[in-house]
């Protein structure tokens, strides 16, 4: 991906899954989280350049967020338990510095048994 | 007379068997004990200020990290909060503290009531060998908390 605004990021979790089973959700977004507390060589601080907000919706209602800083390592990567009730779509979306926003969705479908 | 070798021999047996469950009970996480279960290790002052004076309880959480990394730079940390999911209690709110990076902040999860476990699984960076802290805000407005010490031989400048 050569545009930094929407850097790459992967939505990941079973699908199709049975009804009432419980499922990893996995997100991931390349990005450096540069901390703003490193410097240079030449005793320049680095600015910070983080993701600061992680939101994880399914049909549209909030399911889990998160709020990131600079404890958080490189390339951001977050794992929840998420219950199969219906089909839908899951919606993650990522918000950090430099305009940064990056939206991924990807459908939740049921098995048959 | 005193007690025959045999008796001795039995009580020996029976106090290494409660000395052994009381370990076991420690190992297994404080959660047993529940609020009861108090630690002399300093509060980071981040902790102190979001909970603003109310009591913070140990146990309840469980946080997984190794014990020794190499280096600081992703390091693996699972946190689970045992306890129900329902609207009525569920942990609302779940932080993560680092003793020792510039910034004590790692990350603040907010879960909602339909997931089904209030776990997170990520990757953290640590400036140094310290303790990390969990800390789990329930809707009732109660306070769990729990850390583990992580000792860090190369360290991330990066905090």
């Amino acid at each position: 991906m050569s545009d930094p605004v929407a850097p790459r990021a992967v939505l990941q979790f079973q699908s199709p899954a049975p009804k009432g089973a419980v499922i990893e959700i996995h997100a991931v977004i390349r990005h450096p989280m540069e901390s703003g507390f490193r410097r240079t060589e030449r005793g320049e601080l680095i600015a910070a350049n983080l993701i600061r907000q992680f939101v994880c919706r399914f049909n549209g209602k909030e399911m889990f967020r998160a709020d990131l800083h600079s404890g958080m390592g490189a390339d951001p990567s977050i794992r929840f338990p998420f219950r199969v009730e219906q089909a839908g779509e899951m919606e993650c979306e990522w918000l950090g510095d430099q305009g940064l926003t990056r939206t991924v969705k990807r459908a939740l479908t049921i098995s048959q048994p | 007379m005193g007690i025959s070798r045999v008796q001795r021999r039995v009580f020996v047996k029976n106090a290494l068997a409660v000395s052994g469950g009381l370990t076991l009970l420690g190992a297994s996480g404080l959660s047993a004990l529940g609020s009861q279960a108090t630690s002399n290790r300093e509060v980071p002052k981040a902790i102190l200020e979001w909970a603003e004076g109310r009591p913070l309880n140990y146990g309840r959480v469980q946080l997984v990290l190794p014990p020794l990394v190499e280096n600081g730079f992703l390091v693996r940390t699972s946190v689970r909060v045992e306890g129900p999911m329902t609207e009525a209690d569920h942990v609302q709110e779940l932080r993560l503290f680092s003793e020792v990076n510039p910034s004590p902040f790692i990350a603040n999860f907010y879960l909602s009531p339909q997931l089904p476990e209030a776990r997170v699984e990520t990757r953290i960076r640590l400036a140094d060998t310290q303790a990390v802290w969990a800390v789990a805000r329930t809707s009732k407005g109660q306070f769990w908390c729990s850390y583990q010490q992580v000792i860090v031989t190369l360290a991330a400048c990066a905090g």
